[in-house]
């Protein structure tokens, strides 16, 4: 096309617009991966009182097991924590996605290793007891808490 | 010496000027891809043409250099075309009959594609047969078949995994072949007597 590329530069010059400078996207990358970090450690703070609540929970007591083994599982899942955990690690993916390179890996495998990364984060927070700080402070200092998570303080278990 | 892509780029971040350089050397090819995603209508084609162009220097500081610049540049052209759609609420109209004949040519094999005697109505059948696929499909194929792009180059056109440009392709394919055998183009009618 003739002249095509001298209309281009002249529609340039016409709109005023000049490249965006550089930080701009450094910037933009900044936040993608800023939401996805957050998004794993909050996650990862999820799943340690999850793991708390299901394992040192003092629900889970032999007596509580052998009447009804089910229900005593059932009861002791920390379903709360444990859909906050997926909205988290969801999230951390899809800002992943959003990064430079995110788009390169397949979803499973991007999904698992997210998965992966935040619930070895969860555990190293566990052997500093994170899980039961946040689930204590959560159980004396919140209303709404109690009603939401079957505690060792709730579980009847029968004599 | 021809300058490298990342060279003019350089150069056309320094000077406005020098951004000409990559507007000569990929405007026919970049005008084909956006008439073969579905836009007939040359001066809307020139018009997407001509957007994507300021999009990519308005962009240049994000292009990275250590990424292929025909990718890249092929994306901003994907995407700028999809956005036309989008705001017409059109659809693509068909593909036009040589780059049907172009599919038939390089897909005979595969697909078992009978040979007609008549070279147009051939070429009509394909191009009738792509439009009837879903728009991804088209997309892969027309990347894969006329553009010649490698998996790598499609994945970062699209921004899908490799793994899934080698799914889709075959998917593409068979879905192309599906289509072709309910227009009765396929060897299902090997056999037939005349």
């Amino acid at each position: 096309m003739d002249n095509f590329s001298e209309q281009v530069v002249a529609e340039i010059e016409a709109r005023g617009v000049s490249p965006l400078p550089r930080w701009h996207f450094l910037f933009r990358r900044s936040v993608f991966w800023t939401c996805a970090i957050l998004s794993v450690l909050s996650g990862a703070i999820a799943y340690s009182v999850a793991d708390y609540v299901f394992f040192d929970n003092e629900g889970m007591g032999p007596t509580a097991i052998l009447e009804s083994p089910i229900e005593g599982i059932l009861h002791t899942i920390p379903f709360v924590w444990l859909i906050v955990f997926g909205l988290f690690a969801a999230s951390a993916y899809l800002n992943l996605r959003k990064t430079r390179t995110g788009y390169r890996y397949r979803a499973a495998l991007a999904i698992l290793a997210v998965i992966i990364i935040t619930i070895g984060l969860g555990a190293v927070l566990n052997m500093f007891d994170f899980g039961q700080t946040i689930h204590y402070y959560l159980l004396h200092h919140t209303t709404f808490y109690d009603a939401l998570i079957h505690s060792s303080d709730d579980i009847r278990v029968p004599i | 010496m021809e300058v490298s892509d990342q060279e003019t780029v350089l150069a056309a971040l320094k000077d406005r000027h020098a951004f000409s350089v990559l507007v000569d050397r990929y405007e026919m090819r970049l005008l084909r891809y956006i008439q073969r995603l579905g836009i007939f209508d040359i001066d809307v084609a020139k018009d997407i043409l001509q957007e994507t162009f300021i999009k990519v220097y308005i962009n240049l500081n994000d292009y990275n250099r250590t990424f292929s610049f025909s990718s890249w540049i092929y994306r901003i052209a994907h995407n700028e075309t999809l956005m036309y759609f989008r705001r017409q609420k059109n659809r693509p109209v068909p593909v036009r009959s040589e780059d049907g004949l172009a599919i038939f040519e390089q897909l005979h094999d595969e697909l078992n594609l009978i040979e007609e005697s008549d070279a147009k109505l051939r070429s009509a059948r394909i191009g009738q047969a792509l439009e009837k696929l879903k728009q991804e499909y088209k997309d892969i194929l027309i990347l894969r078949f006329f553009e010649e792009k490698s998996y790598d180059e499609i994945s970062d056109i699209l921004q899908i995994p490799s793994g899934t440009v080698a799914t889709n392709i075959s998917r593409a394919k068979k879905a192309l072949g599906n289509v072709l055998t309910q227009e009765h183009i396929t060897d299902v009618y090997y056999g037939k007597d005349g």
